[in-house]
Parts: structure tokens; sequence; C-alpha cells
């Protein structure tokens, strides 16, 4: 099965839905194809971004309570407040930035462990990570790290282009992001950052699965 | 000095001598087999130009110019099933950013029903009536195609996709080139991320516009109890409708404006501001047309009014005046 036919099964194997044989060739495809592989994780995790989407709405409120039971002290008004400018000061170095500022195709993706609980905060105005926020970044790198793999395939131009769009796309989802913290809960901000998200991830499966077909 | 008044001409000299060397290398291709009416036939070439014409005949014939940094072309198969496989040395990369001597020229002529696949890199594609499938792909060329076929999946990165076809169903994504689709037929599919969409059809039963920077206009009719839904970020949206369309018209926008000369004045939403909302029907439907942007601007049109075919023009945002 190539590629391309795969992109029109994906949706419907992630659902379950999809009947024998063709579940049979998907799963048979996906074990040989790590491109598609990692568009299947990228469809998992917004899927299961959307199905959180009614409960996401005070990412911060999460990441206190976590980190305050995991140092076992009281809650208090202060301690959240110190707490966040220590992590901030920490992650606006390298680990916030890393995991959503735009990363250029030309260099190999930055190996960022992505945290598998709870939220990030990040710093100053910009709006906490949470759990349907590191699902998405997670899926990402994913696909990053299949593109820049792939790289060798496209002219310095056409990943320059790539580039840019990407950009385009994570500014837009920036931008929606803080929208959403300030308006926390509109569900058309919280639709409209998903699709958002789903088209960045749309764009990686494109482009590292016309990267896999060019090169066979 | 002296060295570099020298050595110009010389390499002018050996640049013309691997230029002529390269010609002649060139292959003339006059290739072809018997083909089932409504046969599939598969089409892969990196590089160059490739055409691809529907014809009243029996067989798939190959013509043209083989590049002369091609390794072969492979053309085989059966009645049923065709491929044609312009071979590209393995060696070959993009660091140099110079495909000339890799540009293969092709015209394909296949039964006018048969299914076609394309793939390429750099190739533009042509396709003309062909009435089977026809699904193509390509990064960087052109793409386009013509006639009735009966569906369209069109996938590229950077080129110019245009289909004017009365095609029953379009898909197209695209990453940075503009998408054009003339004579959408019943559903039209269409994504980019900074690409311009331009969509014109009649009797459209469902089109799905998204894009994320790129600026979309939709100009057509619709009937039956489908939907458009077109989806922006920052780009501008345009929707020209006939003056009696028939529909439920939902559009909205966070920091845009909106714009519409189809009678009601936008509200903005003081709860969640910014946010402008326009929502009224024309008729008792269950067809939607919704629009929603963040930041590009929404100007609803009717049919016969304004510049025809205009770009879409960025309604004024507030204060401005």
């Amino acid at each position: 099965m190539r590629c391309d036919a795969m992109r029109a099964l994906l949706d419907e194997h992630v659902d379950g839905t999809l009947e024998p044989p063709a579940s049979v060739e998907v799963e048979s495809h996906l074990a040989s194809c790590p491109g598609c592989r990692a568009g299947e994780r990228a469809i998992r995790s917004l899927k299961e971004s959307a199905a959180a989407l009614p409960e996401a709405t005070d990412p911060r409120r999460d990441l206190w309570e976590g980190i305050a039971t995991r140092l076992g002290g009281r809650k208090s008004f202060l301690r959240p407040a110190l707490i966040a400018a220590s992590m901030a000061a920490v992650l606006a170095g390298a680990g916030y930035m890393a995991l959503i500022a735009p990363r250029n195709l030309s260099a190999p993706p930055a190996a960022v462990a992505v945290p598998a609980t709870a939220a990030v905060p990040s710093p100053s105005s910009i709006p906490a990570l949470n759990g349907a926020d590191l699902a998405f970044l997670e899926a990402r790198q994913e696909l990053r790290t299949a593109l820049y793999e792939r790289k060798k395939t496209f002219s310095p131009e056409t990943l320059r282009q790539v580039d840019q769009n990407l950009r385009i796309i994570e500014n837009a989802i920036e931008e929606i992001r803080t929208a959403v913290a300030r308006d926390p809960g509109n569900r058309k901000l919280q639709k409209m950052l998903i699709s958002t998200r789903q088209r960045e991830v749309a764009l990686l499966r494109h482009v590292t699965q016309t990267a896999d077909l060019q090169s066979r | 000095m002296k060295t570099k008044t020298l050595t110009r001409p010389l390499a002018a000299l050996l640049t013309l001598a691997m230029g002529a060397g390269a010609a002649a290398a060139q292959v003339q291709i006059d290739k072809r087999r018997p083909a089932s009416p409504a046969g599939q036939v598969r089409i892969d070439d990196s590089f160059g130009s490739i055409k691809v014409i529907g014809t009243d005949g029996k067989e798939v014939a190959v013509s043209g110019r083989l590049a002369a940094g091609a390794e072969g072309l492979e053309f085989d198969g059966d009645r049923q099933e065709i491929s044609i496989d312009v071979r590209t040395p393995e060696a070959w990369s993009y660091g140099s950013e110079d495909d000339t001597d890799y540009r293969s020229d092709l015209e394909v002529r296949v039964p006018k029903g048969s299914s076609i696949e394309v793939r390429s890199l750099n190739a533009s594609i042509t396709i003309t009536g062909v009435d089977g499938t026809v699904n193509a792909e390509t990064v960087n060329g052109n793409i386009s195609i013509s006639g009735n076929p009966k569906s369209a999946q069109v996938n590229g990165v950077t080129g110019k996709i245009e289909i004017s076809a009365a095609s029953a169903e379009m898909q197209v994504e695209n990453v940075s080139g503009p998408v054009i689709l003339k004579g959408a037929a019943r559903g039209a599919e269409v994504t980019t991320t900074s690409g311009s969409i331009d969509v014109a059809g009649r009797d459209l039963e469902r089109v799905e516009l998204k894009s994320t920077a790129g600026d979309i206009r939709f100009e057509g009719s619709f009937k039956g109890d489908g939907g458009v839904s077109i989806e922006n970020f920052s780009g501008n949206v345009q929707l020209v409708v006939p003056a009696e369309a028939a529909a439920r018209f939902k559009l909205s926008t966070f920091s845009g404006v909106i714009d519409s000369a189809m009678g009601l004045k936008p509200t903005r939403n003081a709860r969640r501001s910014p946010y402008m909302e326009l929502r009224f029907s024309t008729a008792e439907t269950d067809f939607d047309v919704s629009v929603e942007t963040y930041s590009g601007n929404i100007s609803l049109r009717k049919m016969g009014e304004g510049k025809p075919g205009a770009a879409v023009a960025p309604a004024k945002k507030e204060g401005t005046e």
C-alpha cells in the first residue's frame, strides 16, 4: 500500500472502523513506514486532545496542584508564584522555547523531553502548556524528526518555504493559545486551536509522505 | 589577471562542450502499448514536464525527450495497469539545486476513460481530456487539469495548482502555492497554508476550504442540504453568491472585520470581545454557509456586484476611516 492511499485510511484505522483486509494492509504498511507511523500517532494525539476539549479550561491550576502534591507542601497564594518564577527561569532558557519555538528544518530537531504529565509553565505572558498541548507537541516533534530525516529529498528553497509555512502555523497557534488563555471558556477559540494544530500536523504529514513517495 | 582572462573563455568552451554532450545524450522516445479503455496508468518522472492527453485510442503512447541524466525509461504493465517510470540516478542530490540534466519532457496519450496517477518532484504536470479518476502529486512543479475527470486528487507544496474541470469531486492540498478551481461541480475540498485559494463552481453540494494565511475566494451557487465551510486564520475571505442564494449564513471573526452586501449588519459580541458575527437565513433550508477567521477579514458579495473575478478585497478595519 502506498503512503497516499494511507492518508485516506488512517483516520478510520485510528477510529477502529476499518474492516479487514484494509486494516491488515494498513497495519503492514505502518510496520514498515516511519512517516505514516508518525502520522498515525499524531492523529491519535489530536483525537485525544479533541475528546478532552470541554475540560481544557485552566491549565495553570492543574500544574500548581500537581507540583504542590509532588512537593508535599500546602497550597498558598505565594507558592505557585515562586514555583512559576523559578521554573520559568529554567524553562525560558531552553526547555519551553525548545518545545514551542519553530525550528529550522536545516538543523536537526532539538532532543526535547516532552513532559508526560501536567502542564509546563511559560515565561511571562505566554500561556502555560496543558496536557493537550504536550500531546500535540510530542506528535509535532516526531513528525519534524521524520521530516528532517528526509530533508535531502527537497531543495534548500523548498525546505525554506516549508519552514516558513510551519512558522506561519506555529505563530498562529501561539496567538490562538494566548487568546484561549484570556478567554478560556470560548469554544470557538478552542476549536480553532485544535483545527490549526491539525493543519500543522497535516502539513508535516503531507510533506513527509511526499518525501517518502519521491524516494521510492 | 592574465590567468583569469585565459580561464574564462576556456571555462565557457568547456561548458559548451559539456552542454553539447548532454544534448547529444538526450533520447527521443516513442513507445506504445495496448491498453484497456478504463485501465490505470501510473507515471513517475521527477523533472521536466509531463503532459497527459485522453484520447479515443486503445493504447498508451509515450513520446518526447528523455533527459541526458536519466538512467532510462521503464514502460511496463498489462492492459489494465501500465506504469511509466523515468529513472533518476540515486546519486542525484539537491545539493546543486540544478536539475537541468535530469529534465525529461513526456507526452503520454491514454484512453480517455483511464485512471491516471502522476507523481513528480519538480516537473510541471498537465492533464487534459481524461474521464477517469486523476491523482497528481508534485512538489515544486505546477499542476494543470482540464476536462471532465470523475474525481481529482491533487497534492503540491510550492507549485500552482489549477483545475478547470467539471469534476464531481476535487480534493487539493497545497502549501505555499496558489490553488485555482474552476468548474467545481459537486464537492471541493482545498487546504493550503499560505497559498491563496480561488474556487468557482455551480450547484455545489459540499465545499470545504481551509487556509492559515492564504486569501480565500469562493464564487458559486449551491444546492442540496450540504454546506460551504471556510476556515482561515489571518487570510481574508471573499464569498460571492447568487442574490437569490438559499442558505443559512454564519460568518464570524475574532479580530477581523465582516463586510456584507446581504442586507444585515454584523454584530459585536460584548461578552467575548473582540468577536464579530453575522448570522442570517435567506430561506427555509438546511444548507449552511459557514466562514470563520481569526484575524482575516470576511466579505460577502452578491454575484454581479463589484468587480467580477477580482482578488479578495480586504474589508476596511474599524477605525481606519
